[in-house]
């Protein structure tokens, strides 16, 4: 018989509690991610955070709120909205705040199944979103961490479902204290149910997993983004830059692009990633002039753009393709990190791009909040651009300018390409730079490309590199002062310097921010670039129809010089440390999970096929069986007898493992013992022959045929315990009795007489 | 509830049955089990499910529309736990069986009380959130039986369905299936509910007046009965028992025995009657007096079996059966269950038996009984 071993379990008011905190665990998980989020919520969030774990630790504080509190308050929120809409110009931001209130609602208030749904949706939105705005690896243990919580939730929803209503919300935390529920908690809890429960969540884990990578992906061509949201890019980066600027971006050591290339033979010793190309200088900052703004608005390409509709660039297609793709993090610049020239730049989404044509820059209308794709075919590294038409007649771009198409509002009207060769306004700072273009240039005719290196030479002599440095407060030009103090600088400040040099010798000059160097990462093989190499340089017009690079800062390269030839296999720095570790961990999440379409779709199907056509099963079997052949004829030694004795041991576990999961009966066969049920089916043989010799129309048919079904079940059934057996041969007994006494009787026996039988 | 069930269905129902009687487990029925579900199962979305496919859909326009994967891997995530949920479910019905078991008699206006067995045969998993749907019919009484505990392995659990039957008649008590929302409560997964019990309803009790007033002829008088009484023919010995009339002692056998010993002596019959019972048509014309016919000679039946005063019955003429047990009695009672207005007259009663008792019917009280023709009781 079966015998079940009765433990303890929660009754409902525990149930109920223990509803609570999954409750509040639900929402404590779904407002981490949030943070992460570049919205301004945090203020919700905290203040969500405090009460939802003040609720958790003493969930007595909730019955201090009058029950009336708890109906007005969504009203409230609704008000709370309204202004909040009224107030942001941002309709996501809003809503994401909204949300966090209403967790934090529905987590303090009294829920029923329904409310426990509503939280459960609210929590999912909330992580669904911050994880979209982050592209962060951490989402999928978020998300993980959300599905194991939220299966437990929902299990116990559906615990208390039977009898929910009769909860009462008064006296339902009348002496709760932690230690007593803990201590309930783990003696109601049973081994199984947590076997159970883990392997729940691990099917979870692995079937969405599957079908991850077994969903169909469409590609539509023009992906739209989802919650599409924009935030500012750092200063060092954007269309005006002063002085510290991108000396400021250094302080951070985060990783803040990503480059994939086929090996490490693509990249260059020192790569220069431009970013921005300032024209403009005046007032001690650079600044991207309104005209080439308008430009890029008015009459160069400006469109949506994606990986099947690229951004066709002016870089001749070399024999050899090469492909570089790039994960530029959120927040970091609006416009991509290019080295040079290009065949094409294609985009994950389709987003409106603008191409900057007279200083080949690319740039977005904002910067991304998260993540931005992108991939870039046949890129240049000379740190050379070709430029024909600049000074050209009819090259000026002022006539272009159209304040009511402007891309970047605020901006002043100025002309291009004049801007790339004004001084500052005062003329004792012009007669300066003259007289120190007169000490580089040595009154001899030289070109742009000698007068640079002369003045980079004459610069790093005098100049010291430093991160900071102090200079007197004085009407002049904030260049001219340093170059008149001779205090060491940072690279802005040198590439100034460099620039208004050029410009007083008559030739067109331009700064440049980005990024400088960088490092190969080893565990996935690509190229990192962090924020500590964010460096602004010059390009100079060599007159010839081609801006050349020029760093003026010490160890920077220039055009022609190694930094724009291509490395050799391993000269490229390595980073080995555990960050860059870490870092690879991403790449890993951004190539395999991020960037998964219907390519890789492809590409894995292939391979499956591949690998599957490899294997031959009796190949393998003939392999191992030789192996272990092999094995066999080696000389005895202790270790080997040891190591066929685990295997024993292991085969013996396994085959009990085995026994005992399919029965003590079958462990009894192994065992050569006779089972108990070999009686039963004795027992059931003779009552079988005996009923066979009945008289059927006796009986109620069906109650005979069903008796004699059960009968042979037991006589000639499946070996195990039959449950039931005694009740069956019980019946089988009493109508035998039954038979014999109407024989005995010689009387008519009754129909329903024979109903038990 | 009364104690002691002594009648069950005598069959087990659910997914374990197979394994109860030894059955063998087969691929080809089980993956067409899953294509084309067994009579009664079926798998509807609760609320929550709704709102899960809802999501699902919103989830899946979106994931496509931008081609986000990371709105893939939440899809993904909400599919595999409708799959998950779904294996669990299976799971959780696995190992399942119930039964009926019923306590007879039954009476219409009584309140009747079935109680359904339910068995967790699985070795490791205990069985969660069961309800199980009882419909009584021709009474429509529709109940939820709910499992509020989980049923332990290899545990069982009792739950109680009690209905009261308005009319005589066979009563059938199915179980319409068993459901449950186990675990995520996204779906209602229920099996068909098996074989249903017919449970046979005796007539209504009803009040009458019955006046023996001497002119019933005793029937079989002083016939011995097969039961122990006072009467004076010899049946058994028994131990002395405290209280024992020293008269009742045998004393050989005492001596014999060296302890003291009884003298049992059968009982007795005493004057009784003979119900003979006829269900015309052109008698009973009207419905609702023959539905008052077999009431009231089911209870009188009954009040006259305690009193050792029925000794048998005769209904349409055909051949006449004793009661003297207990049992003969309920059969009886049986009959009157499913008693039918026959529209062959079968022969009238022969008013020279015995204690023969007869019914018509009268306009004005409603049912007479006669003892050899004379008004005996009035219902």
């Amino acid at each position: 018989m079966l015998e079940a071993r009765k433990r303890q379990q929660l009754n409902l008011r525990e149930l109920f509690q223990v509803n609570w905190f999954l409750g509040a665990g639900l929402a404590l998980l779904s407002l981490w991610p949030v943070f992460y989020v570049d919205f301004p919520v945090v203020p919700h969030i905290w203040l969500a955070l405090a009460l939802i774990s003040l609720s958790a630790i003493r969930p007595q504080v909730t019955g201090w709120l009058p029950k009336q509190a708890w109906y007005v308050l969504p009203f409230g929120l609704v008000a709370l909205l309204g202004l909040d809409l009224y107030f942001s110009a941002e309709t996501v931001p809003a809503l994401v705040r909204l949300n966090v209130l209403l967790v934090l609602y529905r987590t303090l208030s009294f829920r029923r199944k329904r409310e426990d749904l509503q939280l459960i949706v609210l929590c999912l939105f909330l992580v669904i979103i911050a994880g979209v705005q982050t592209v962060a690896m951490a989402f999928v243990i978020q998300v993980l961490l959300f599905t194991a919580l939220a299966m437990a939730f929902l299990f116990n929803i559906t615990l208390m479902e039977n009898s929910r209503d009769s909860i009462v919300p008064k006296g339902i935390w009348n002496g709760f204290t932690w230690v007593s529920f803990l201590r309930k908690l783990a003696s109601r809890c049973n081994g199984s149910f947590l076997v159970v429960a883990f392997l729940s969540f691990v099917s979870v884990v692995l079937i969405s997993a599957l079908l991850f990578l077994m969903i169909p992906r469409v590609d539509f061509n023009a992906a739209i983004p989802f919650l599409g949201m924009q935030r500012s890019s750092q200063t060092g980066f954007s269309e005006r830059i002063s002085f510290g600027d991108v000396t400021s971006i250094r302080n951070n050591d985060r990783v803040a692009l990503r480059v994939e290339v086929d090996s490490a033979d693509m990249i260059p010793v020192e790569p220069y990633w431009r970013m921005v190309v300032l024209d403009e200088y005046s007032d001690g900052e650079f600044r991207l002039s309104q005209a080439i703004q308008n430009n890029a608005r008015g009459s160069e390409k400006v469109t949506r753009l994606s990986f099947d509709s690229p951004l066709v660039g002016e870089a001749e297609a070399p024999s050899e393709r090469n492909r570089w793709t790039f994960y530029l993090e959120g927040g970091v610049a609006r416009y991509l990190p290019l080295t040079g020239r290009f065949q094409q730049v294609r985009l994950q989404e389709a987003r409106d791009l603008a191409f900057l044509k007279p200083t080949h820059v690319v740039g977005i209308a904002r910067a991304n909040a998260g993540l931005l794709v992108y991939q870039v075919d046949n890129m240049e590294f000379s740190g050379v651009f070709k430029d024909s038409a600049f000074g050209m007649p009819g090259h000026d771009l002022h006539s272009d300018w159209h304040p009511e198409m402007s891309l970047f509002p605020g901006m002043r009207r100025t002309t291009y390409p004049d801007t790339t060769m004004a001084l500052p306004f005062q003329e004792s700072d012009v007669s300066y730079l003259n007289g120190l273009v007169e000490i580089i240039g040595g009154g001899e005719a030289l070109t742009a490309h000698e007068f640079a290196s002369r003045a980079t030479t004459y610069l790093q002599r005098r100049h010291s590199y430093s991160m900071t440095y102090s200079l007197p407060s004085t009407p002049e030009d904030h260049v001219v002062r340093w170059l008149k103090q001779g205090t060491p600088g940072h690279c802005e400040v040198f590439a100034g310097a460099l620039i208004l040099l050029c410009r007083a010798a008559g030739i067109p000059a331009r700064a440049v921010t980005g990024f400088r160097g960088g490092s190969w990462n080893g565990f996935e093989n690509y190229f990192m670039v962090r924020n500590s190499d964010a460096h602004a340089w010059v390009e100079i017009f060599d007159g010839a129809g081609q801006w050349l690079r020029f760093d003026p800062t010490p160890g920077g390269s220039s055009a022609g010089d190694a930094g724009g030839a291509v490395a050799e296999v391993g000269s490229v720095m390595a980073d080995s440390s555990f960050s860059a570790y870490i870092d690879s961990l991403r790449i890993v999440w951004y190539r395999r999970i991020v960037s998964f379409d219907q390519g890789s779709q492809v590409e894995l199907w292939s391979m499956i096929q591949e690998g599957y056509g490899r294997i031959s099963i009796v190949e393998w079997t003939k392999s191992i069986r030789e192996t272990l052949s092999y094995w066999w004829q080696l000389p005895w030694d202790w270790d080997r007898l040891m190591i066929l004795l685990r295997v024993a041991l292991g085969a013996v576990v396994f085959m009990g493992l085995i026994a005992f999961c399919m029965g003590r009966d079958r462990l009894a066969v192994l065992t050569f013992k006779r089972v108990k049920t070999d009686k039963v089916r004795r027992k059931a043989g003779r009552h079988l022959s005996r009923m066979r010799a009945l008289q059927p129309a006796r009986y109620d048919v069906t109650g005979f045929n069903d008796l004699v079904g059960h009968l042979e079940r037991l006589r000639f059934g499946r070996p195990g315990p039959n449950e039931g057996w005694q009740e069956i041969l019980k019946q089988a007994r009493q109508a035998a009795r039954h038979e014999s006494r109407c024989r005995r009787r010689g009387a008519p026996i009754p129909a329903g007489d024979g109903r038990n039988s | 509830m009364r104690p002691g069930f002594t009648y069950s269905s005598s069959e087990w129902n659910g997914p374990a049955c197979r394994s109860l009687w030894g059955g063998r487990f087969r691929i080809f029925p089980f993956l067409k089990s899953l294509i084309i579900p067994p009579r009664g199962q079926r798998v509807l979305p609760t609320v929550s499910g709704y709102v899960l496919i809802i999501m699902a859909i919103g989830l899946g326009m979106a994931a496509y529309n931008s081609a986000s994967n990371i709105l893939f891997i939440a899809l993904s995530v909400l599919l595999a736990s409708l799959i998950v949920s779904g294996i669990l479910s299976w799971l959780n019905f696995q190992g399942i069986c119930w039964r009926m078991l019923v306590d007879p008699p039954f009476r219409a206006g009584e309140e009747c009380h079935v109680r359904v067995e339910v068995r967790n045969t699985k070795k490791f998993l205990p069985t969660y959130a069961l309800s199980l749907n009882m419909l009584a019919q021709p009474s429509g009484v529709k109940t939820v039986l709910r499992l509020e505990q989980r049923l332990e392995p290899r545990g069982t659990v009792q739950l109680d369905f009690s209905f009261v039957p308005q009319q005589r008649g066979v009563e059938t008590i199915r179980v319409q299936g068993v459901s449950s929302q186990f675990p995520f409560g996204f779906l209602r997964k229920t099996l068909g509910g098996g074989r249903p019990i017919e449970l046979t309803v005796w007539p209504r009790r009803t009040s009458y007046r019955f006046k023996h007033d001497g002119t019933a002829t005793p029937c079989l008088n002083g016939r011995p009965l097969a039961k122990p009484g006072s009467g004076s023919e010899f049946i058994n010995l028994r131990a002395y028992r405290q209280g024992d009339s020293h008269r009742q002692v045998h004393w050989k056998a005492s001596a014999r025995l060296k302890n003291l010993v009884v003298q049992q002596f059968a009982a007795e019959n005493h004057s009784g009657f003979l119900f003979s019972l006829q269900s015309y048509q052109h008698l009973w014309p009207d419905e609702v007096q023959f539905e008052h016919l077999c009431s009231f000679v089911s209870s009188l039946a009954e009040d006259l079996f305690r009193q050792e005063r029925l000794h048998g019955v005769q209904i349409n003429g055909g051949l006449q059966k004793r009661i003297s047990r207990r049992s003969d009695l309920d059969y009886f009672q049986d009959q009157l269950a499913t008693l039918q207005r026959v529209e062959v007259d079968g022969g009238g009663v022969d008013l020279s038996t015995p204690g023969a008792v007869t019914f018509e019917a009268d306009p004005v009280t409603g049912i007479n009984a006669y003892v050899r023709g004379q008004k005996a009781a009035t219902a």
